[in-house]
């Protein structure tokens, strides 16, 4: 029971990581130094909200998991900002890229086995 | 050099830097989190924000953050992201080299097939837009 709430709140973190991430890309195109315009910058502000909140997140999602079975789901966070930046920025994802983040998460995978 | 392979080799340093702040900041998290308690939310949180090692690591989450929104500027968010997996390499390293830690030959093989992705990302042609930080 405690391992599958864990596994829902870890996929709820990772996609709230790839939300964030997303935000903080579109914020980013209008940062500027200026402390006014940093706080006016709501995808930004957001952006980071969403990030900080999903990373606490993930402290009670693997605090007394099985983290043999939770941590490979934490790997579904490329895959979000993957699928994000394809389509809501419209980026080019080649084939070389997709190799690279399958080899990023097989490792991140293998790290958390 | 050719101006869009300086920008890039710019934009995987900035990207190595913040990923070495992060797995540092892991490193505090990790070493604060004995002392947080789970009783109730409330405790939690007072565990966490009455917690040297804690604060320490989200300051330096805090400078990190900085860090990434550059690179999310220079760069795209498909080739920033997973740039982001260096943080195991280093945290490995980091156990390694400053705390001793032998890992197995399992977490060898994982750091490896990181490197591996990073350095297929890292030398892709053209199939990402790049600029200039500010």
């Amino acid at each position: 029971m405690i391992s599958l709430f864990s596994l829902a709140l870890v996929n709820f973190a990772t996609f709230l990581g790839g939300i964030g991430s997303l935000l903080l890309k579109i914020g980013s195109d209008k940062f500027v130094f200026d402390l006014k315009k940093i706080l006016l910058n709501k995808p930004l502000v957001f952006g980071l909200l969403i990030y900080v909140l999903s990373t606490f997140l993930f402290v009670p999602a693997l605090h007394n998991a099985n983290l043999s079975v939770v941590y490979p789901f934490v790997s579904m966070s490329y895959f979000w900002a993957m699928f994000f930046s394809f389509v809501f920025l419209k980026e080019r994802i080649s084939l070389r890229k997709i190799v690279a983040v399958l080899f990023i998460v097989g490792g991140v995978i293998i790290i958390g086995l | 050099m050719n101006k869009s392979i300086s920008q890039r080799m710019k934009l995987i340093s900035l990207v190595l830097i913040l990923t070495l702040f992060n797995a540092v900041a892991q490193i505090f998290f990790k070493k604060g989190s004995n002392y947080i308690v789970f009783s109730s939310p409330l405790s939690f949180f007072m565990s966490v924000f009455f917690n040297f090692d804690v604060f320490i690591a989200l300051l330096i989450y805090g400078i990190s953050s900085l860090f990434l929104i550059f690179s999310l500027r220079m760069g795209d968010l498909s080739f920033v992201y997973p740039l982001l997996g260096a943080t195991y390499v280093w945290v490995d390293l980091i156990a390694f080299f400053y705390f001793g830690e032998f890992f197995g030959i399992k977490i060898f093989f994982g750091n490896v097939l990181i490197i591996i992705g990073i350095v297929l990302l890292g030398s892709g042609s053209h199939d990402h837009k790049m600029r200039d930080a500010l």
